[in-house]
């Protein structure tokens, strides 16, 4: 059986299908079978942050309409054989339901070991279309006050719901402005929410510009690491956490901050 | 900034999140808490008046205030 788990925020913007996608790949690369659902239906984006917007076929809707079968939907991805990608298209509808949705992932569930759902931005009809399909859930946040009180609401909202696990990746975090005293450390975010830390995502040039060129990262990015390190978290149950503070500590690191700051 | 800006931003979330969970919930809170102590004091008193003040302060504690009224208390020995 597959753990089903739906990566959400409430804010948009926060890095919901970049954590989706790349906590994919590491996952595959780990060896397990992974599948990614985009469940944003009218404003979809994973095919895009996998770079298989091109080898988009079939979609959710066509396997919910019965047009094909879930096989036939799942996009292999080029890298990792154990990795598939189930795509949306971009027209709104609300004919779907979350029992549509809950009845794919049971489908896949015997032939994956993750399989993680793109969740909308908001807590509206898509929101809780993929938490009604969901056993656990990653809340995406990112050390600002808005996004902060966002997924505040939705831990709220996930309450209500049979959801066994929550946690939090905390994305976009700056090791410098944490040092500065100019940024929330995740110690603060996790005892405001009251829900553990599962991920800790740095902010990463590489992010936004590999996921515009549609190419993966690169080893030895930060980024990578600390993807690899959530990977492994969710599968052995562990809370290692990737400091972002750490290249900024020391004199060298200090050096490195005042440049930030200039720059 | 300093250590301060951070412990400003840090009481600023405090209290924007507390304040969202204390609009929505208090006042439900209020009515059920109320209906419960009419029950409770009706087995000592006939209550003419009962107000259940709930407020939060900053730092998320909640405080409770009861302002009943009531003219006819039980005798104490129909209590016993």
């Amino acid at each position: 059986m597959a753990r089903r788990i739906v990566i959400c925020s409430g804010k948009g913007g926060v890095g919901k299908t970049a954590v989706c996608a790349n906590l994919g790949m590491s996952l595959a690369k780990m060896g397990q079978r992974t599948v990614l659902i985009d469940t944003d239906i009218g404003l979809n984006n994973l095919d895009v942050a996998m770079g298989v917007e091109n080898k988009v076929v079939y979609d959710i809707i066509d396997v919910i309409e019965n047009r094909c079968r879930v096989k036939q939907a799942l996009i292999t991805d080029t890298m990792y054989d154990n990795l598939c990608t189930l795509a949306t298209h971009g027209q709104a509808t609300n004919k779907i339901t979350g029992a549509n949705i809950k009845h794919i992932v049971n489908s896949l569930s015997e032939n994956f070991d993750y399989i993680l759902l793109d969740c909308p931005a908001g807590i509206e009809v898509g929101f809780h279309r993929a938490v009604a399909a969901s056993d656990e859930a990653i809340i995406v946040t990112t050390p600002h006050i808005s996004a902060i009180r966002d997924a505040d609401k939705v831990i709220s909202i996930l309450n209500n719901y049979m959801i066994n696990n929550m946690s939090l990746v905390i994305n976009r975090v700056r090791g410098d402005l944490i040092l500065n005293y100019e940024m929330l450390d995740v110690g603060n975010i996790v005892e405001l929410l009251g829900v553990y830390a599962v991920g800790v995502i740095p902010e990463n040039d590489d992010i936004s510009a590999y996921a515009s060129m549609g190419v993966r990262l690169k080893n030895g990015s930060t980024a990578l690491e600390a993807f690899d390190i959530l990977a492994k978290n969710l599968i052995n149950g562990t809370r290692k956490i990737y400091d972002c503070t750490s290249k900024f500590k020391g004199v060298i690191g200090k050096i490195r901050r005042n440049i930030k700051r200039m720059v | 900034m300093g250590k301060n800006s951070k412990d400003m931003a840090v009481k600023r979330l405090k209290r924007v999140l507390t304040v969202d969970k204390v609009n929505p919930s208090s006042v439900r809170l209020g009515e059920i808490l109320k209906s419960d102590l009419v029950l409770l004091f009706s087995n000592y008193m006939e209550v003419k008046n009962l107000n259940v003040d709930i407020d939060f302060d900053q730092n998320g504690v909640c405080y409770i205030a009861v302002n009943a009224a009531s003219d006819k208390l039980k005798n104490f020995s129909v209590l016993l």
